[in-house]
C-alpha cells in the first residue's frame, strides 16, 4: 500500500500542446479531486476458485446473487483468471488456503469485500458448485488511464483492462478539443476581466475581480456578460463587503436576466435591472454597460455550455454557483487559498469536476505570457494588473 | 428545547409550501433572532428569475439586509408565520449584526454555495430538515460550515489530526428536523412538475409515495430514501429549471432561428453526436450521456 502514488504516476492531467504560443499565455487542465485522491486507489476482493468447466456457471451465480457487483464497477478487471495469469501473491494468497493446487482451477472475483462477507459467499456458491475456498487480495479501484499502467496493474495487482477511458476526470479527447476551441481567444478574455476588474478598483466599487461570460456557437465567440466585484458599493467596510456582489454571480444574475427576458418575450414583464438589496445584477462600470446584452432573442438554459474567465479563481460560493448554472468551461489566472474550484493544494474542494455533483465542467488555470512584462501601453496596463492581483491573492482571506 | 426548532422548521415548511404553490422547487427558510424573533423568510426563485443561485438563503438574507418588508405567503397558502419584531430603522451595519446572531431554518440541507455564502456573511446557526447528499454544503458533500471544508473526512484521504479550532465563520449545524415533511415536499414537487412539462416523459411513473423510510443507524441524514428523492427532484432540476426540456426548447429556438440557413442543425448534430461518443468512451458520465441522447433525438 505504501508506493499507491506510484501507481498513479501515468494518470497525469491533459497537458497542454500550445505551452510553446507564447504570446497566448498557457493553459493547464485543473487536477480533479479524484486524480488528487491518490491514498484510495485499490480495494479488497474475494476471489475463490473453481474448475475450468464450472466457471461460467459461477459468474451465473454471483450475478444472481450480487445483481451489479453492489453497484461496485468491475469493469476494468478480468473476471477470471488463470493460474499462469496471476501474479505471485496471488498465487501464494491461495496456496494459503486451498488444500492441493490440481491446476485446473480458474480464479474468479467473487465480490468486493465492501459488499459481502466471505460467509455469505460460501453459503450461496458452494450448494451448487461444492465446496469452495475464499481469499481475498487487493485489486485496483479505478480503470487504469492508459495501456501502459494496465500492464504494470496487472503484474502488481490483477489482470486489469485498459479502455480507452480518464476514470479520474474528462476524457482527454473532449479537454484537447475544448482547448482548441479557446486557446485563440483566451487572451482576449482574460484581459477583458482584468480590465474591468481594474475600473471597479479604480472606481471604488469593488476589490480588483472581474469576469467575462463568453458564449461560443459554431466557432464564433463573443461576450455576453462583463462584471467585477462590486462588494463596496453601497456597502460598509470593514467587513467581507457585499457576499452576493462578487464577480461571479453579479454576471451570472446578468446573464440571467437576458435569459428571462427571452424566454417572456411578448409578455409584458419589464424587467427592471436594478440594484435592490444586496443583489448587484445591474451593469454599473463601462465596460459591463457595453456588453450588457439587454436584448435578446436568444433562448437559453441558465448559463448553460457558457464559458466564463475570471481574473482569480472563484471562491466556494462562485464555484458552485458557476455549477449549479450549467457553465461548460471555466478559466482563471490567479489561484487563492479560498477557492473552490481546485482540488490540489489550497482548499481541496475541485468543486468543477465532483462524482457526486448534479454538473461537471471543464477547468483551467491560465498563465499570463512573460512577454507581457515589457514595453507599450497594453502591456503596462495589464502588469499593473498583475500587480494588484498578486496584491490579492496574498490576502488569504480574501473570497474571489 | 426541541420544540422551539420543530415550530420553527413548521414555518420553513410553510415557505416550502409557498414555493410549491408557485412551482418553484419546494425549498423554504427562515432567519430567527434571539431577540427579535422571525426576521426574514425565503424561497426558492429560481424558475422565477431564470438565475440558477437564488436559493431561499439568499433571498431570505436580501429581505434581512434590504429595508424592504419581507415577503409572506398569501393567507390561501395556510401560512402562519410569527414574525418578530419589525428592524425598521436598523441601517446596514445593524442589519448585519442582526444577522451575525441568527439561526437559519431551512427545509433542506444548504448548498455548498449557500453554505459559503452562510459562512461569509456570518450565520449562529443552520438548523435543516433533509440532507443533500448530491450538493449540501453542511455535511452532504463538503462540512463548510467548519474551516470552509477543509476537514471534510470523507473528503480527505487522510484524516487531518490535531486540534481543530473554531476559526472566524464557522457556525453550528443541526440536521433531520421535520425530514420526512421536507423530503413529501420534494416528491409532490416532483409529481406535480411532471404534469406541467410541455412533453411529459415516459421514462418511468411519477407516483407520490407517502411513507419516508427511518434514517439507518449509522447513515448520516443520508439514508437511501433520501438519497433518491434528491436525486429525483434536485438533481433533476437543482435549479428549479428542468434540464431536457430547457435544451430542448434551446435547440427548437437554435433551429426556428437558423432557419432558411442550413447545415447549421447538421452541425450541431454532428458535434452532439461528437461529444456523445467522447462521453460514452469515458464511460464516466452517465447523466451528461443520457441528457445529450435525449437532445440527439430531438434534432432527430
Ligand atoms: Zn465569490
Ligand atoms: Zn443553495
Amino acid at each position: 500500500m505504501t508506493d499507491n502514488n506510484g501507481n498513479l504516476q501515468h494518470a497525469e492531467p491533459y497537458k497542454s500542446s500550445s505551452d510553446c504560443a507564447i504570446d497566448r499565455g498557457s493553459l493547464a487542465f485543473l487536477k480533479t479531486k479524484l486524480e488528487t485522491r491518490a491514498g484510495d486507489n485499490v480495494m479488497s476482493v474475494h476471489v475463490t476458485a473453481v474448475p475450468v468447466k464450472l466457471a461460467s456457471t459461477a459468474i451465473g451465480l454471483i450475478r444472481t446473487i450480487l445483481p451489479n457487483d453492489g453497484g461496485v464497477d468491475l469493469q476494468h478487471l478480468r473476471r477470471f483468471a488463470k493460474y499462469h495469469e496471476v501474479n505471485d501473491h496471488v498465487r501464494s494468497a491461495y496456496a494459503k488456503v486451498a488444500p492441493r493446487n490440481d491446476g485446473h482451477i480458474v480464479f474468479v472475483i467473487a465480490a468486493p469485500m465492501a459488499i459481502t462477507t466471505r460467509k455469505f459467499l460460501a453459503d450461496s456458491l458452494s450448494p451448487t458448485l461444492g465446496s469452495l475456498v475464499f481469499f481475498s487480495i487487493d485489486v485496483p479501484l479505478q480503470a487504469p488511464t492508459s495501456q501502459e499502467q494496465a500492464a504494470l496493474w496487472s503484474s502488481r495487482w490483477w489482470p486489469t483492462v485498459y479502455k480507452k477511458s480518464n476514470p479520474f476526470g474528462p476524457h482527454p479527447s473532449i479537454m484537447a478539443r475544448a482547448e482548441e476551441d479557446i486557446e485563440g481567444d483566451v487572451r482576449k478574455w482574460m484581459d477583458m476581466a482584468a480590465e474591468v476588474a481594474q475600473q471597479s478598483k479604480a472606481a471604488g466599487f469593488g476589490e480588483a475581480v472581474g469576469v467575462v461570460i463568453v458564449e461560443r456557437i459554431n466557432g464564433v465567440s463573443r461576450p455576453v456578460a462583463v462584471a467585477a466585484d462590486a462588494r463596496w458599493l453601497n456597502w460598509p467596510s470593514p467587513g467581507p463587503g457585499n457576499v452576493s456582489a462578487h464577480a461571479a454571480l453579479r454576471a451570472i444574475d446578468m446573464v440571467s436576466q437576458w435569459v428571462r427576458r427571452s424566454h417572456e418575450a411578448g409578455e409584458k414583464q419589464e424587467i427592471t435591472t436594478k440594484n435592490v438589496g444586496i443583489f448587484r445584477g445591474k451593469p454599473s462600470l463601462p465596460l459591463e454597460e457595453e456588453h450588457y446584452r439587454a436584448q435578446t432573442n436568444q433562448t437559453g438554459y441558465l448559463c448553460h455550455d457558457l464559458e466564463i474567465y475570471c481574473t482569480h479563481e472563484p471562491c466556494v460560493m462562485c464555484s458552485m454557483a458557476i455549477v449549479h448554472s450549467r457553465f461548460g468551461r471555466v478559466v482563471f489566472e490567479n489561484r487563492m487559498h479560498t477557492g473552490g474550484l481546485c482540488a490540489d493544494g489550497g482548499l481541496g474542494h475541485g468543486l468543477f469536476w465532483r462524482k457526486e455533483l448534479n454538473w461537471q465542467l471543464l477547468a483551467w488555470q491560465w498563465t499570463r505570457p512573460t512577454a507581457d512584462t515589457g514595453f507599450g501601453f497594453d502591456q503596462l496596463r495589464i502588469s499593473d494588473n498583475r500587480n494588484a492581483c498578486d496584491e490579492l491573492s496574498s490576502r488569504a482571506d480574501l473570497n474571489a | 428545547m426541541a420544540s422551539i426548532h420543530l415550530t420553527h422548521m413548521r414555518s420553513a415548511l410553510s415557505m416550502a409550501q409557498h414555493a410549491l404553490n408557485t412551482n418553484e422547487t419546494p425549498v423554504g427558510c427562515i432567519l430567527v433572532h434571539p431577540v427579535h424573533g422571525i426576521v426574514s423568510t425565503g424561497q426558492n426563485a429560481t424558475n422565477e428569475t431564470y438565475n440558477g443561485t437564488m436559493h431561499a438563503e439568499f433571498i431570505a438574507i436580501n429581505s434581512l439586509l434590504s429595508s424592504s418588508p419581507c415577503t409572506l405567503p398569501k393567507a390561501q397558502d395556510g401560512a402562519e408565520i410569527p414574525l418578530g419584531t419589525s428592524l425598521q430603522g436598523l441601517d446596514l451595519p445593524e442589519r448585519l449584526k442582526v444577522l451575525k446572531q441568527c439561526s437559519l431554518y431551512v427545509t433542506v440541507e444548504p448548498c455548498i454555495m449557500c453554505a459559503s455564502l452562510l459562512r461569509q456573511f456570518g450565520i449562529a446557526d443552520v438548523y435543516f430538515g433533509a440532507g443533500n447528499e448530491k450538493f449540501g454544503g453542511t455535511g452532504g458533500v463538503l462540512d463548510i460550515q467548519s474551516s470552509n471544508g477543509l476537514f471534510t473526512e470523507s473528503d480527505r484521504e487522510i484524516k487531518r489530526t490535531g486540534k481543530r479550532e473554531v476559526v472566524g465563520g464557522d457556525y453550528g449545524v443541526s440536521g433531520g428536523w421535520l425530514r420526512e415533511e421536507a423530503i413529501l415536499m420534494l416528491r409532490r414537487f416532483y409529481v406535480q412538475e411532471n404534469g406541467r412539462a410541455p412533453e411529459p416523459r415516459a421514462k418511468k411513473e411519477r407516483v407520490l409515495k407517502l411513507e419516508v423510510k427511518p434514517l439507518g443507524g449509522k447513515d448520516k441524514m443520508s439514508a437511501s430514501t433520501e438519497k433518491l428523492v434528491v436525486e429525483e427532484v434536485l438533481s433533476e432540476r437543482p435549479n428549479g429549471v428542468e434540464t431536457t426540456i430547457m435544451s430542448r426548447e434551446k435547440l427548437r429556438a437554435g433551429r426556428k432561428q437558423s432557419g432558411g440557413k442550413q447545415g447549421v442543425d447538421k452541425g450541431l448534430q454532428v458535434k452532439k453526436a461528437r461529444q456523445l461518443k467522447d462521453v460514452t468512451d469515458s464511460g464516466i458520465n452517465g447523466r451528461l450521456e443520457r441528457q445529450q441522447d435525449e437532445s440527439l433525438k430531438d434534432v432527430d
